[in-house]
């Protein structure tokens, strides 16, 4: 079953000057943390730790984990920067992978061993995009971002927040949801097209 | 004997499936398996790295709008923290010979698409398999029972190999790890059970001709001692 919406056509933004240069300087920031600058390591921390707290928080819920977790993160940004390959992703995309993926795994232990309450949480996601704060430094880009996931049609965002945000695979997502894994995937991957053409993501 | 393909959705990867999971692999929405799958894909195709890419560059932006600011106090223990820990040595470039050899060696691989091609061969039975083209030929040492399905153990050439099938995935963030039993002293590590194309497979280190081997399942990482009761015993 795919989204038929999906077929309306485009609207196309043109993308924000700024981020690509947020970019480059960030990055920038990431080689002189690999060679062991602190100094360098404490601009990068200024400039990343909203989203990594923002994104773990989202996933985890608990700000006292949470703020463990964005520790741990921010740790093995310092550790693993060495290693940071550019081919491979900007340098803020690279630290954040790394924060959702510290935050996911964190969830799943701990389902391992209690049990969360899907359906809650699901019902929770609906609300996901009210609760960010007025106070994050990167507003402007965070509405940027809220805009984009405007153009997805309900259906896919309803799965793509499930997955990023409420840290579900994509088979809990399709048995929360009801619906078919062939279905889950289509959603996730058309969103995620559609979000990458509309912010004007680059590879 | 009958060898089945394993059960779920695993597929050899130049299955399309696997590209299938490329936009869940970047939200982070696989499991252990799924994602194996998918760097493996992305070790060797470099079209779906690309859009591996592109997919968490989007990924990224939906954390940038969850952004909150932390604790003040997060940012002192960070940098003190820091500054008391050493950084990881840098990896050597894509296509260095060094990094080649260092990393699961050419042998291992080899043994590892042997061990596979064993598994591939179904209806043949375990005991009486040839590989086809490659030099290495397997002969079947022990196999047992194994959550249901089989655990073999394979000698190829000198090294043993162990190989699932039939077995299910364990659990997100757990991993089937090898003992070795030998006489009544407590196990020992002996490496894990990987996924691959068609089941499980491990190199096993530190096992001898002779002792038990055994299979638990354990936390990603392995444990030192096997923590759960271990689901097989396969005498040698």
């Amino acid at each position: 079953m795919r989204d038929v919406s999906f077929l309306r056509p485009e609207r196309r933004r043109s993308r924000e000057p700024d981020a690509e240069t947020a970019g480059d300087a960030l990055g920038a920031l990431l080689r002189r943390v690999a060679r062991g600058d602190e100094q360098a390591f404490e601009a990068l921390y200024d400039a990343v730790c909203g989203p990594v707290y923002g994104v773990v928080l989202r996933v985890l819920r608990d700000p006292a984990q949470s703020e463990e977790v964005t520790q741990e993160v921010l740790v093995e940004v310092w550790k693993q920067a060495p290693r940071y390959d550019a081919a491979r992703g900007s340098a803020r995309g690279w630290v954040l992978t790394v924060a959702h993926r510290r935050a996911v795994d964190r969830v799943r232990s701990a389902q391992a061993s209690t049990d969360r309450e899907d359906r809650v949480a699901a019902r929770d996601t609906d609300r996901a995009f009210d609760v960010v704060s007025e106070e994050v430094e990167h507003r402007l880009e965070a509405e940027q971002v809220r805009r984009s996931l405007d153009v997805l049609t309900d259906l896919q965002r309803e799965s793509v927040e499930l997955a990023y945000y409420g840290g579900y695979t994509h088979r809990q997502v399709s048995e929360i949801l009801g619906i078919p894994l062939g279905t889950v995937k289509t959603r996730l991957r058309d969103g995620l097209i559609r979000l990458r053409d509309e912010m004007g993501v680059v590879a | 004997m009958t060898i089945l393909p394993p059960s779920g959705s695993r597929r050899s990867a130049d299955d399309p499936d696997v590209r299938d999971l490329l936009a869940a692999h970047a939200l982070d929405a696989v499991d252990d398996v799924e994602r194996a799958r998918v760097e493996r894909l992305l070790r060797t195709d470099p079209d779906a790295a690309a859009e591996s890419v592109s997919f968490a560059e989007t990924a990224s932006r939906l954390a940038v709008a969850a952004a909150a600011p932390p604790p003040a106090a997060l940012r002192a223990r960070v940098l003190d923290e820091v500054s008391r820990t050493r950084q990881a040595a840098p990896a050597a470039a894509a296509g260095d010979p060094e990094r080649e050899s260092r990393s699961a060696s050419r042998r291992t691989v080899r043994l590892l698409a042997a061990a596979c091609g064993v598994l591939l061969a179904g209806c043949l039975g375990l005991g009486a398999l040839l590989l086809g083209d490659d030099d290495a030929q397997p002969s079947l040492v022990a196999s047992g029972e194994f959550a249901g399905g089989t655990a073999a153990l394979l000698e190829v050439d000198g090294d043993y190999v162990v190989v699932g099938e039939g077995v299910p995935d364990p659990p997100s963030g757990r991993v089937y790890q090898l003992w070795a039993v030998a006489g009544s002293a407590d196990p020992v590590p002996a490496g894990f059970l990987e996924e691959a194309d068609a089941g499980f497979v491990g190199e096993l280190d530190g096992w001898e001709p002779g002792a038990v081997l055994g299979i638990s399942e354990e936390p990603a990482g392995g444990s030192q001692q096997p923590t759960t009761e271990v689901l097989a015993h396969v005498e040698t």
